[in-house]
């Protein structure tokens, strides 16, 4: 759900890293977070318990001025990925405008894994959101571990589905900023067909990339589709 | 869902929103006093926020704001050696408020406090957004938790409520299903029990029929023996013979009762004739009610049918009760009259047989839901419930031996039930039975298409 202040000329986006518990959702925005320029983002709000897990949320903030003068501002949120705070992930996908699901690449967390994913693909109906049309992009965690699921496996399982995948290593910094520019620009592709923001805001992939991720590039063990 | 659009947690959060709390506004009242620092805190939609001790006449807040949120401190307007600095206080890495801040030279202390003081309220702000977003997170989530309980606790009660009402009415469900499947039960036994009777009655009537057209035949014949050996007797008679066998034969005459056989020969034969008269009755009775005949279906006039009968009946009817007649306009039916006739002979025949003395005898004739009703009432001595509820069985008679062969209301019964009517009987001990014969206008299956 866009949200935008006429007055103040400012565009908020949302975006919910979603997936299974323990699958790297907070380490992609801490990630995320050290790899960005502070001077473009926020500082990241992490609300989590002494074991080190999200407990609500974890929030990554980041801002852009246009050349036209608005402001656009991306919220990257996490959601709790244990199966008890339910209704806590449901109100944070609410009004999601992007969906990065976090995979475990473990062989023994597929059934996880799916399990999350039949989770998202349930609340978002429940919260209204249109599955379907909304940008997603699927990221297979922890390829530094031995014992994952081979990348040809992952791919013949998803390539009908059109969805991009990505492969990263969060602790690791790989694939991380990759998979966000994915999103990034999923999302510009989205809001351009629906608002055109490009006429409207003067919002470009290009520019905001730059902005945003600027002199940041991936080592090249991500894939993209 | 409108009412909770406000409590969003993830929505765009204004400074005020945090300071124009209470003990907000006295944490940061207390930090510029302590920071002892004039300044001007303006908000993004150039709104003052705080103004500690900041008297300045030369700047509008409103006008601070002209070129958008500075990035970077800015130098504002100034008045001979008053200075004016605005510093950005940002928040998710955006500027969301200035702090205005006066100095006379660039070795002011005051330069040196101001952003200190924008980092302490940058992290004051961060933590204040941080804590109501959790809060907010939290109680929508305990709200939907809510709702949802509240939902299922609703559809508990829903589904408690369907099984409540379905207990109830389960008894009279299951006694009316009960009473259902009682008359149905009746129905197929009354069915079953006329069916099988009527192959019952099929075979003996085959049975019997032929050796009674035997019996009848041969008594015929021997009627016709009889008669040449009595004419043969009387010639034999007119012989000349000598007194001693005269004697002889006269005796032997007297002693066999020969007059008497003569006389009562033909009587008896009568009699065998007439026993086998009956039995050919009985026999096409039976017949009948087997297979009630099948004869193609017309449509007739009830009224003309039931004057018909009575006609038929004037004679009988006549000495023994006063009739009365009550004929109401009725469509023509289709069906088979001849039979429906034989119906209303019927009972009025058994109104008559059963009356003791000078009765009365009405009939009613009428028109309602396409279908035509005859009542036939009389005053006679009526019968017990245990005989109205056996009088269409085949063979249950109340009249003495000979006299009725138990079938005549079987048959009955058969004929209307099979134009998809049917007879209805109430009687009362010592006041009189009335018979209600029903006819929908269509008739019976044979008389579908019609």
């Amino acid at each position: 759900m866009l949200e935008f202040d006429e007055k103040t000329k400012k565009m908020v986006w949302k975006i919910v890293y979603y997936g299974p518990a323990l699958s790297g959702k907070t380490t992609n925005l801490l990630s995320l977070h050290d790899l960005l320029d502070p001077e473009k983002r926020g500082s990241m709000a992490e609300m989590n318990t002494k074991e080190d897990r999200t407990l609500f949320f974890d929030l990554l903030p980041l801002t852009y001025r246009t050349p036209a003068g608005g402001r656009l501002k991306i919220k990257v949120f996490t959601v709790p990925g244990q199966v008890q705070y339910d209704a806590t992930r449901k109100q944070v996908l609410a009004r999601a405008d992007g969906v990065v699901f976090v995979a475990d690449s473990q062989r023994s967390q597929s059934r996880n894994n799916s399990e999350s994913f039949q989770n998202l693909v349930e609340n978002a109906r429940r919260v209204g959101l249109p599955f379907d049309r909304i940008p997603l992009v699927v990221q297979y965690n922890k390829r530094d571990l031995s014992d994952v699921v081979s990348e040809e496996e992952v791919m013949e399982r998803w390539k009908d589905t059109g969805v991009p995948v990505l492969f990263s290593s969060a602790l690791y910094g790989r694939g991380v900023t990759e998979t966000f520019q994915t999103i990034i620009s999923q999302v510009v592709d989205y809001f351009e067909s629906k608002y055109r923001i490009s006429e409207n805001m003067g919002i470009e992939e290009q520019g905001l990339n730059q902005h945003l991720l600027g002199g940041l590039n991936g080592d090249g063990i991500t894939t993209r589709v | 869902m409108a009412t909770e659009s406000p409590q969003e947690f993830d929505r765009e959060f204004r400074f005020y929103e945090a300071v124009y709390e209470e003990d907000a506004l006295s944490f940061i009242n207390r930090l510029f006093k302590l920071m002892d620092l004039p300044c001007l805190l303006v908000g993004e939609d150039g709104e003052t926020l705080e103004a500690n001790g900041f008297k300045c006449s030369t700047i509008n807040p409103a006008d601070i704001l002209k070129n958008g949120l500075p990035a970077r401190p800015a130098e504002l307007a100034h008045e001979n050696n008053h200075y004016h600095r605005a510093f950005p206080v940002r928040h998710e890495g955006d500027v969301f408020a200035v702090m205005v801040v006066p100095y006379s030279d660039s070795g002011d202390r005051s330069l040196a406090k101001a952003p200190l003081l924008a980092a302490i309220l940058e992290s004051y702000f961060d933590i204040k957004h941080k804590q109501r977003m959790i809060t907010e997170v939290h109680h929508s989530s305990l709200e939907s938790n809510y709702r949802d309980l509240l939902k299922k606790n609703q559809e508990l009660q829903e589904s408690e409520r369907r099984y409540r009402e379905l207990a109830e009415s389960l008894e009279i469900r299951v006694e009316e299903r009960r009473q259902e499947l009682e008359k149905t039960q009746q129905q197929l036994i009354q069915q079953e029990k006329m069916a099988s009777i009527g192959q019952l009655a099929a075979g003996v009537a085959h049975e019997i029929n032929n050796p009674t057209g035997f019996v009848q035949s041969n008594l015929q014949t021997l009627g016709t023996y009889i008669d040449n050996l009595v004419t043969m007797l009387s010639e034999y008679q007119k012989i000349e013979t000598d007194a001693e066998d005269r004697e002889r034969l006269q005796r032997k005459w007297e002693e066999l009762d020969i007059d008497y056989i003569v006389s009562d020969v033909d009587l008896l034969l009568e009699q065998s004739r007439k026993g086998c008269e009956r039995i050919n009755k009985i026999v096409l009775g039976l017949s009948r009610f087997s297979h009630v005949e099948k004869t193609d279906v017309e449509s007739f006039d009830m009224n003309a049918l039931v004057e018909n009968a009575l006609e038929l009946l004037q004679n009988e009817i006549k000495h023994k009760a006063e009739l009365k007649k009550e004929l109401s306009p009725i469509p023509r039916i289709v069906g088979l009259p001849n039979q429906l006739s034989q119906v209303f002979v019927n009972i009025i025949v058994n109104a008559l047989q059963a009356m003791e003395d000078f009765g009365k005898i009405e009939i009613k004739t009428s028109y309602e839901e396409e279908c035509a009703f005859v009542r036939i009432e009389d005053n006679g001595p009526g019968m017990e419930k245990e005989t109205v509820s056996r009088i269409f069985d085949p063979f249950y008679t109340t009249k003495p031996v000979g006299k009725g062969t138990g079938l005549g209301l079987s048959i009955s019964y058969e004929i209307v039930k099979n134009h998809g009517g049917d007879i209805r009987v109430e009687s009362t001990p010592g006041k009189g039975t009335a018979f209600t014969v029903f006819v929908p206008r269509q008739g019976s299956s044979e008389g579908e298409g019609q």
